[in-house]
């Protein structure tokens, strides 16, 4: 006679085979992967604006919102690495102006390489990010104020450094000037912006998931006081997300070059929201210790496909303003719905 | 005396700076500049315009934004200050003691005119390029209002950008208008702004800009769609930079502005005034004293008066 032997099912393996119901299934889901609603919000988007506009959908206006959220995304590049640190940085836009201004005059004044402008452009960032960490991580300044601070510092250094002139793109070599540079695959126009970008976002993606380093920015986030006790030097780890969001933004401004075909003092004047904008759409926390890289990309170009889509089914510039308010909220509020998820 | 509201990162102020700094020397008074950033709003304003008076100013030149500063201008005014516009006028104009502005609206009209005679009989496919989507700054509205009216194009309410009848007729041929579209008045916006218009309707051929930065980000999205063949690009400020840029082909007709003029005539006034009371009176016909601007081209039209970009040279900011 044979028996056969059943295991007892733990309480573990018996709640995770628990029925749920669809919208728990949703929520489960969603906190895993924080970039699938972003991304289920843009494909339904696009999907509206192409069924009503048949310029929304051409490939040339295709192309041109990819480069229009080009500098976007880069400058939420740097944001979403500052928010899962747990901080905020409202400094991104005037930091990475001023960087451009840096590259463009050692470029266009001193006569130096292309290479070394844009090293000291990538140098500045660094010390300029530097001086935002050392505050908050060093003299434990509040993240919010020591950055509000410092937009205006770096806002004043800009006008210093510029005397309210542009300095045009002629004057760059062609290295400077290649992410304005454009090239055709298939009816669609990338710029070499654009693949500056994706290089960013796949170095930044590996950097944050595959190396200790990405694990302490997620950890110092989510419970600095639990972090410290595993022997993570938090202010380090802090000091580090500040550095890097410079040199990130010093390629957002490369970038930025390449796109008004200048260094401008008066460029990028919406950034330093929309950043933040972008990437809590994308499904980062402003809490800190969760996100999403890719997300951050999604956010940024929902963001412009809105502005660009409803100006071209005809909806008033005043309401674009309004429909991306909404969509904040609205990703803030999902935000808060994911958080609340049981197991 | 101060002068309030000044965007450093523009050089058309900052030229109206310097030229100011340079005029309060020779008049022998003590001036305080007061900057703000770009997009500074009514509320930073009116803060200048109280600490100006606060800190003992006889008068105040003020760049207006916005109708909003309306009441703290009427309660330094009631303290005894003078109190002048410059740059664009105040809504309504009898709100300051006088205003020393560019006429955006004659202005613009001059610009609109030149461009109708320029694309007659044709087609013309309009890009205009604003600098906010609202109706607060009287220089976005009279320029925009002004350049169409200029075309012979109904604009239906002047104080009302966008509401002129989508297309219908103008001075000389039939006219669409494809977009009305913010730019921020910057390089990177009027970019932007340019692929919008374009992707609405790739067959632009006239585009209005409000000043050159937005002019040069419009021409780079011209150029990147390699459209800029045909199309006749209008523009104000009449900066050496801009001048440049029409000497390589990058501007059509830029109207030609004098902001260092402004503040030196009004600081002149604002002078005689505080010694013996002399009101200044405004140019003929006008409620505002109108410093002139001079249409910048080297396509010259007969009929229309224009200076050469060589001329433009010599004058700009």
């Amino acid at each position: 006679m044979t028996t056969i032997e059943v295991q007892p099912r733990t309480a573990d393996e018996e709640f995770a085979e628990r029925r749920r119901h669809i919208g728990q299934k949703i929520q489960h889901f969603v906190h895993r992967h924080p970039w699938s609603s972003p991304l289920a919000i843009l494909i339904v988007t696009v999907m509206c604006f192409s069924a009503i506009s048949a310029q929304f959908s051409a490939a040339v206006n295709l192309s041109l919102v990819l480069q229009q959220s080009a500098v976007l995304a880069a400058v939420s590049a740097g944001q979403v690495l500052v928010l899962i640190s747990g901080g905020v940085d409202l400094s991104v836009g005037s930091l990475m102006v001023l960087t451009t201004l840096v590259v463009g005059k050692l470029s266009a004044d001193a006569g130096l390489p292309d290479v070394i402008a844009l090293l000291a452009g990538a140098a500045a960032g660094a010390a300029l990010g530097a001086f935002n960490g050392s505050m908050i991580a060093r003299f434990k300044l509040n993240p919010f104020i020591v950055t509000l601070g410092s937009l205006s510092i770096f806002g004043a250094l800009v006008t210093l450094v510029s005397g309210g002139e542009s300095i045009d793109a002629g004057k760059f070599g062609s290295l400077i000037n290649l992410t304005g540079k454009s090239f055709k695959i298939a009816g669609f126009t990338f710029t070499w912006g654009i693949v500056v970008v994706a290089v960013l976002y796949l170095v930044l993606s590996y950097m944050l998931l595959q190396t200790s380093w990405g694990r302490h920015v997620f950890a110092v986030g989510d419970d600095s006081e639990a972090a410290r006790l595993v022997a993570i030097r938090v202010s380090r780890v802090r000091m580090s997300v500040y550095i890097a969001a410079g040199v990130i933004m010093a390629i957002a401004g490369w970038v930025l070059i390449g796109r008004t075909a200048a260094a401008s003092p008066q460029a990028a004047t919406t950034v330093n929201l929309d950043s933040i904008t972008a990437v809590v759409i994308g499904g980062t926390s402003l809490a800190g210790g969760r996100g999403s890289i890719i997300g951050a990309v999604v956010g940024s170009v929902l963001v412009t496909v809105f502005r660009n889509g409803l100006f071209l089914v005809g909806v008033d510039a005043l309401y674009q303003n309004l429909a991306v308010g909404v969509l904040t909220i609205v990703a803030v509020g999902l935000d808060q719905w994911i958080r609340k998820v049981k197991a | 005396m101060a002068l309030v509201g000044v965007d450093l990162t523009n050089p058309y102020y900052l030229k109206m700076k310097t030229d100011a700094e340079a005029e309060a020397k020779k008049l022998n008074v003590s001036l305080s500049v007061q900057t703000v950033a770009s997009g500074a709003g009514a509320d930073v304003e009116t803060q200048q315009i109280e600490s100006a008076v606060a800190s003992g100013a006889k008068a105040i030149l003020v760049m207006p934004f916005a109708e909003g500063i309306n009441p703290a201008i009427k309660k330094a005014r009631d303290a005894g200050v003078v109190v002048y516009a410059v740059d664009n006028p105040t809504n309504p104009t009898s709100a300051v003691d006088m205003s020393y502005v560019t006429g955006n609206r004659v202005v613009g009209k001059q610009l609109g005119a030149w461009v109708a005679a320029k694309v007659k009989g044709e087609h013309v496919n309009i890009a205009m390029l604003d600098v906010f989507a609202d109706q607060t700054i009287p220089v976005d509205i009279d320029r925009d209002q002004g350049f169409l009216a200029g075309m012979g194009i109904d604009v239906k309410d002047e104080n009302v950008k966008g509401d002129e009848a989508a297309s219908g007729s103008f001075d000389g041929g039939t006219y669409t208008v494809i977009c009305h579209q913010p730019t921020q008045a910057t390089q990177d916006g009027g970019r932007t702004a340019m692929e919008n218009c374009l992707s609405k309707n790739p067959d632009v051929n006239v585009v209005y800009t409000i000043n050159e930065p937005s002019a040069f980000g419009a021409y780079q999205a011209l150029k990147a769609a390699g459209k800029t063949k045909d199309v006749t690009i209008a523009t104000f400020d009449g900066s050496c930079d801009g001048i440049d840029a029409m000497k390589r082909g990058e501007l059509t007709v830029d109207a030609q502005t004098y902001p260092g003029k402004m503040a030196q005539l009004a600081m002149q006034a604002a002078v005689a005034q505080i010694k013996d009371g002399t009101k200044p009176s405004p140019s003929d016909g006008l409620d505002y004293y109108n410093s002139g601007s001079s249409l910048v081209t080297d396509d010259p039209i007969s009929g229309v008066d224009s200076i050469t970009s060589a001329e433009a040279a010599k004058l700009c900011f």
